[in-house]
């Protein structure tokens, strides 16, 4: 199933689909691990930003970027 | 015999220790500066073994060397430029994968590079096992592990740095390949020198195709651009296939060097950030630790302040009796205006010795970037993000400590907002001299008039980060992209070493900017005749009569606003000097002389009006431009009178509709 990052659940993972945003943005992130075709978990959510690993990196992002990356996510409840 | 120098850089990712590994080699024998004309810290310093002195120079953290920000432009252009002898590329090895992007960027640079694998420990925390000499071989690099927390690996680090300096170790990092992009590099490469500017054709072709700015234009100046711009075509994605290029390079370096658990072990990391960044417990955990950090500061440093008095006492007499051969006026100048001065620099001292210990700690055991986290929805409504919660929190004591937290952010334009209106909350002392007013004036409501201000100065934040994005900086804060580093324990060497730092160049940069203002004012005050109804600063008060009249001000109240600029609270001194008296009297020739709208007027451009001497230099020292200052000191002195011009005139009106 495809989700915004945004509205992922805490605890599910997933692969970076695709990520909106300007050039400058979109390459930013890739330096930092989030990069299309990426594994990403969702750590925890506030009220506001995100947390998410990435490439055994803990990452806080802003609502405005998590609301810009879209994530195919694994259907596995069953797993973990 | 001649010692011989080696010119050593460290660079790394932010949060990898670079810092730690910068004062454990150089100690206190460090100086820190800013880089020319830029906001962002420069450390060099010097280590010596044997026959070496081996001078290092701490580049600013960095993810990758594209022109995003300041920081990369410094690290890319000091490597080309200064050509150091060896780079130390520090990085944090329970996220190797993550980390070796910025040793690719800087091999395609410069061989000379040795890699550091900092916070082992934690990497074996998480269960992982790396095959160090595997790594070795397959980057062609030598690779030191540490734990710089702990000071293990540092001689092995220092040994080697000299081994590639003599040319016993080779450093011959393998090329990455970038596939199906190959071809496209090498036609761009074989249009352009082979060498520009310091840059390898590599590079440059690498960086043309990430869309670099900076190298698009020496490009332009140098050859024809419009025959490169063909090859490049209309390719909106080559960047990300580069940087996937990059991460698959890694992944084949890593894939039999670095060997991890089935399933994820639980660090204690996790444990603490399920508490620490909890969605309904975490927000008021960290009011209850950073309240608890306020608290403590200035409860210390009060502490701390009347001994500290004392001592300046004793050692002003001192210094009288030594001098008793000056005229008057000269000793008048030195004692109540220099020494002033320094005695108002002097008292920062604690404040910021104690502050630095705190925010030492908050950072290096990790827990600030989690504040940032659980904040940044709160500060979303002032427009800012969650780094900016502590700074701004730890102003309402005192500004100066508060904006020099700021260097906690990356942003460079984010600073500069964020160091402007970090002057608009009410400090300890402004907030005193509201109170003395209040309960002149309103002696039943006192409590509500205070709240009264503190809810315009936040609304003059809130108003203030508008106008000043909107007209000067002219760019939006940039959204909350933050690493949260593993919890650790501090090393206390280190932020010993760290205290010292902050506070050589507080006084350093700061110190004699502090002092020059206070002893200007001094003579306004004292000049031309000692008596200050005929002073400079009772001229001055005149000359802007008309401006404030308006509001019921008399020249008294503008001299006291003119002092108050040295240290806040000496505006309430400076009244009573004025009208020679204190008290009780002082009460009663207030209330005759002005009306309680007009004293409200006064407290809400007291609160506003300039930030005060200590901050003002503060301000200089961290902006590192004199423009941004006098910018500063114009915009609340506008504002400030805007402000109180305005609800002037609503509360005139609403009197005579009641």
């Amino acid at each position: 199933m495809v989700k915004v990052l945004y509205e992922m659940n805490k605890g599910e993972r997933g692969k970076i689909l695709a990520i909106r945003g300007g050039r400058g943005r979109v390459l930013r992130l890739a330096e930092l691990g989030i990069i299309p075709g990426e594994e990403i978990t969702l750590l925890q959510k506030s009220f506001g930003p995100v947390i998410i690993k990435v490439k055994d990196t803990n990452l806080a992002l802003g609502r405005g970027i998590a609301q810009n990356i879209l994530v195919e996510v694994e259907n596995g409840e069953n797993k973990d | 015999m001649e010692k011989i120098k080696i010119r050593v850089a460290l660079s790394g990712n932010p949060n990898v220790g670079k810092s730690t590994i910068f004062n454990l080699l150089t100690g206190l024998r460090q100086h820190t500066g800013n880089w020319p004309g830029k906001t962002i810290e420069k450390k060099e310093g010097i280590y010596e073994k044997d026959n070496y002195i081996l001078e290092i120079i701490d580049l600013p953290g960095i993810y990758s060397l594209t022109s995003h920000s300041l920081e990369e432009i410094i690290a890319r252009e000091f490597i080309i430029k200064e050509k150091p002898d060896v780079i130390v590329v520090i990085v944090d090895a329970s996220s190797l994968e993550r980390n070796l992007y910025l040793l690719i960027q800087i091999l395609e640079l410069y061989s000379r590079v040795i890699l550091v694998l900092n916070m082992i420990d934690l990497l074996h925390e998480k269960k992982y096992k790396i095959d160090i000499e595997k790594l070795e071989k397959k980057l062609g690099i030598p690779v030191v592990p540490m734990i710089a927390s702990k000071g293990i690996g540092i001689g092995e680090l220092v040994d080697k740095i000299i081994k590639v300096y003599k040319g016993e170790l080779i450093c011959k990092p393998e090329k990455i390949d970038y596939g199906n992009l190959e071809y496209i590099i090498e036609n761009i490469e074989e249009k352009i020198p082979k060498n520009i500017d310091g840059y390898n054709s590599r590079f440059i072709a690498l960086k043309l195709l990430e869309g670099d700015d900076i190298v698009k234009n020496i490009c332009k100046e140098r050859i024809n651009y419009e025959e490169i711009e063909k090859i490049i075509g209309k390719r909106e994605d080559t960047a990300i296939s580069l940087a996937n290029a990059r991460y698959q390079w890694i992944k084949k370096i890593l894939m039999d060097t670095l060997e991890k658990p089935k399933t994820p072990v639980i660090t204690l990391s996790d444990k603490l950030d399920y508490i620490f960044t909890h969605p309904i417990l975490g927000l008021p955990l960290s009011f209850i630790i950073l309240g608890l950090v306020f608290w403590l500061t200035y409860t210390i440093n009060n502490l701390l302040s009347d001994p500290l008095e004392n001592i300046l006492g004793i050692f002003q007499k001192f210094l009288e009796k030594y001098l008793l051969f000056l005229p008057s006026f000269w000793r008048a100048l030195i004692f109540n205006g220099i020494w002033q001065g320094i005695s108002i620099l002097l008292t920062f001292i604690p404040l910021i010795i104690i502050f630095f210990f705190f925010l030492a700690i908050l950072e290096d055991t990790g827990y600030l970037a989690r504040v940032a986290f659980v904040t940044d929805r709160i500060m979303h409504i002032l427009g800012l993000h969650g780094k900016a919660f502590l700074p701004l929190m730890i102003s309402y004591g005192c500004n100066v400590p508060g904006i020099m937290a700021v260097r906690t952010l990356e942003n460079e334009k984010d600073r500069i907002l964020l160091i402007l209106i970090s002057s608009f909350i009410p400090c300890v002392p402004r907030i005193l001299v509201s109170a003395f007013f209040a309960n002149v004036f309103f002696p039943k409501y006192a409590s509500l008039i205070l709240l009264s201000l503190y809810f315009i100065s936040f609304l003059s934040v809130f108003i203030s980060g508008k106008i000043i994005r909107k007209f000067f900086l002219k760019t939006s804060f940039s959204p909350l992209i933050m690493e949260l580093p593993l919890y650790k324990l501090p090393n206390f060497k280190i932020v010993g070493i760290y205290i010292w730092e902050k506070l050589k160049a507080f006084l350093q940069r700061a110190g004699s900017v502090i002092v020059i203002l206070s002893s200007i004012v001094w003579l306004l005050g004292n000049y031309p005749q000692k008596n200050i109804e005929n002073s400079l600063l009772a001229y001055i008060g005149k000359l802007f009569l008309p401006l404030l009249k308006p509001l019921g001000f008399n020249w008294q109240l503008i001299s006291a606003l003119i002092a108050g600029f040295v240290a806040k609270e000496a505006s309430l001194s400076t009244i009573s000097t004025i009208y020679q008296s204190s008290g009780e009297n002082l009460r009663n020739i207030l209330l005759k002389e002005i009306s309680p709208l007009t004293a409200y007027s006064f407290m809400v451009i007291q609160l506003l009006y300039i930030p005060c001497a200590g901050t003002s230099a503060t301000i200089y020292k961290e902006t590192n431009s004199l423009k941004w200052t006098i910018f500063s000191i114009i915009y609340s002195l506008t504002f400030a009178y805007f402000i109180s011009f305005i609800l002037y005139i609503i509360i005139s009106l609403f009197k005579t509709l009641l």
